[in-house]
């Protein structure tokens, strides 16, 4: 039996694989990602001024931000100001909010600066900063964010416990190839789920199309073994696009950025995040919701495939589902909109890891697991019954 | 060993089309005869157990049609069926075969033997989509009979193939009916006179001629045409 399984899930695979549409979208997809690194290279600067950041950065990492990593980095803007006045004369007088940044940059802190002000959200507020109107900051924003997105007292104050359980001050590390993953991680994900929806909505309607189905259900591993075997294959498929798009993706930004930042906390990258995780963990997890995420959609696309008979119906319907993700549910319809943010979509943006809504004692990620996890169950069974009670109506 | 059809009904909505059969086959080549609409297609893939009757049963040393040890006893070749266009020949058999529960080892050499008996041994590795009609319709006589089945069903197997081939495959079918249950559907009633053990003519849905041996093969042609009102193609 696991003799005649073998052969047929190297042949699910083959029909799998085989398609002209599946390579051309996933050279397409390597090609963007590519693309994507080389425009994050060039809007960062040359190669040279990248890797002069990341070695005055790096100096940095590991470093706490406390009252005398603040001191030591203005004391650096301000000798540059001293030593070169000329260079911001022009700046200050058109805008001074902007002298720190542009001096922040001609020392390689650029990176760091961006990183002030995402956690300050203000440019006057960068000179003179202190540790504590840093973690401040952190903490409104952490707040803010949670009152923007609607959620209740209760989970704000859940996720600023949370928070507050962090050991502070929080050490810094340079981390730029992980900020530019989760600007990328996003669009990824779309191209990931469009590239399973075309390679996988033939695996049931194709027997159709290419009259193999009389054929295949008369045989006696025609029902639930070959169901078995093609849902097996379709995940494999998923599995593997997935790992091999964010293996890719990782592997640019690494050459391009550095690994550097793998054990820092995740504020480094998401500094309104209130979890207490490292970025190394950040991205596991990421991975794996991915790779769920991709389970899920490969088996909806292959119960889409059985129902309708069509793949290009079930391409349709994938898609269109997908671009309704597109929207938001307003905040006001309460429930309706709590459940909306578990979206598949949305597991693959940075918003993940910020202040969201809890679901009784589980938090938004846990949640996405186990609804994903149980609906890619419910659907394979779903899958399996149905299929095993197919029937060769007339053409 | 015997092939029971009690009461077979399918019906859609308001039309009948296989209306009560009830037959028992046994082994030897069973032609089946009817123009088109008759039902016969109908029957087969019921037979086969890929169609539900909406009454009756049907079942073969005491499996259900429905039954997965049923369908091992099985060899079915449609009258419109496909390929997978980037399987080899030998791909596509070995693929079958795994669908027919053979293990590797044997269904390789299986494979190969089957291959050279309808004449696709050179043509094995490559891809089907560079077939011929009648290369096809070889393959899938090929796939029909690789687990040696005890039922085979045979739904126009001779369309697409030449003269020399079609006698090959009668020879073939008569062997094959030695000790399994054959039931070939043809419109060309020259493809089962010569082979067949017994014919069941059929019309709207229900049997109108069970025969055998001798009694058939000098009116046949007769009959059918006097039956079908001069029209043979289905």
């Amino acid at each position: 039996m696991m003799n005649n399984m073998s052969v047929l899930y190297k042949a699910e695979l083959k029909k799998i694989f085989s398609k002209k549409a599946v390579w051309i979208a996933t050279v397409l997809g390597l090609i963007i990602i590519l693309l994507v690194g080389f425009t994050n290279l060039s809007a960062d600067g040359a190669k040279a001024y990248v890797k002069y950041q990341e070695d005055t950065l790096t100096a940095l990492s590991g470093q706490e931000m406390d009252a005398a990593f603040f001191e030591e980095y203005h004391r650096l803007i301000e000798k540059e100001l001293e030593e070169h006045p000329e260079r911001y004369e022009n700046i200050f007088a058109n805008d001074p909010g902007a002298v720190y940044m542009n001096a922040s940059a001609n020392v390689g802190m650029d990176a760091l600066y961006d990183y002030f002000y995402n956690v300050i959200r203000d440019r006057s507020m960068i000179p003179g900063m202190t540790e504590d109107e840093f973690y401040a900051s952190m903490r409104n924003d952490i707040e803010h964010d949670g009152l923007e997105i609607g959620c209740s007292r209760e989970e704000i104050d859940t996720w600023l416990k949370i928070y507050d359980g962090i050991e502070k001050p929080i050490s810094y590390s340079y981390a730029l190839a992980y900020v530019n993953l989760l600007d990328v991680l996003f669009l990824i994900g779309w191209g990931l789920v469009l590239i399973i929806a075309i390679a996988l909505s033939g695996v049931f309607a194709d027997e159709k199309t290419y009259r193999t189905d009389a054929l295949v259900l008369s045989t006696k591993n025609g029902r639930i073994p070959i169901c078995m075997v093609k849902i097996a294959a379709g995940v494999t498929f998923a599995v593997v696009q997935t790992l091999l798009f964010l293996g890719v993706c990782f592997g640019v930004m690494f050459a391009f950025y550095g690994v550097t930042g793998w054990d820092a906390m995740i504020q480094n990258v998401i500094p309104s995040s209130p979890w207490n995780i490292t970025i190394g963990m950040m991205v596991l997890i990421y991975v794996g919701l991915a790779v769920l995420v991709g389970i899920f959609f490969a088996v909806t696309n292959m119960i889409l495939s059985h129902l309708t008979k069509s793949a290009v119906a079930t391409t349709a319907i994938h898609a269109a589902i997908v671009f309704a993700g597109l929207f938001n549910v307003p905040t006001k319809l309460g429930l309706m909109a709590k459940l909306w943010q578990l979206r598949p979509t949305m597991a693959l943006y940075y918003g993940t890891f910020c202040n969201t809504y809890m679901y009784g004692q589980l938090n938004n990620v846990q949640m996405s697991v186990i609804i994903y996890l149980s609906l890619a169950i419910i659907f394979a069974t779903i899958l399996v019954i149905s299929y095993r009670r197919s029937q060769i109506e007339s053409r | 060993m015997e092939l029971l059809l009690d009461r077979v009904t399918k019906q859609y909505s308001n039309k009948i089309v296989v209306d009560r059969i009830t037959v028992g086959l046994k082994p030897g080549v069973i032609g089946l005869l009817g123009a088109n609409g008759a039902g016969k297609t109908t029957l087969m893939r019921m037979i086969c157990g890929i169609l539900k009757p909406s009454s009756g049963s049907i079942s073969f040393e005491g499996l259900d049609a429905s039954d997965e040890m049923y369908r091992d006893a099985l060899g079915y070749l449609p009258q419109d069926f496909g390929y997978y266009p980037n399987f080899t020949g030998m791909e596509f058999l070995m693929y079958m075969a795994a669908l027919k529960g053979i293990d590797k080892k044997s269904a390789k050499s299986k494979c190969k033997g089957l291959l050279k008996i309808v004449n696709l041994e050179d043509s094995a590795n490559k891809k089907i989509k560079t077939y011929s009609g009648g290369m096809k319709q070889r393959l899938g006589i090929a796939q029909a009979v690789l687990n040696d089945p005890k039922i085979l069903i045979l739904d126009e197997p001779t369309a697409g193939l030449d003269p020399k081939e079609r006698v090959r495959f009668r020879n073939l079918i008569a062997e094959l009916g030695k000790d399994a249950i054959v039931i070939l559907s043809t419109h060309i009633v020259s493809d089962v006179e010569h082979i067949a053990d017994r014919i069941l003519m059929m019309k709207d849905g229900n049997i109108i001629f069970d025969g055998n041996g001798a009694e058939i093969h000098e009116n046949l042609e007769e009959l059918y045409l006097k039956e079908f009102g001069g029209t043979d193609d289905e």
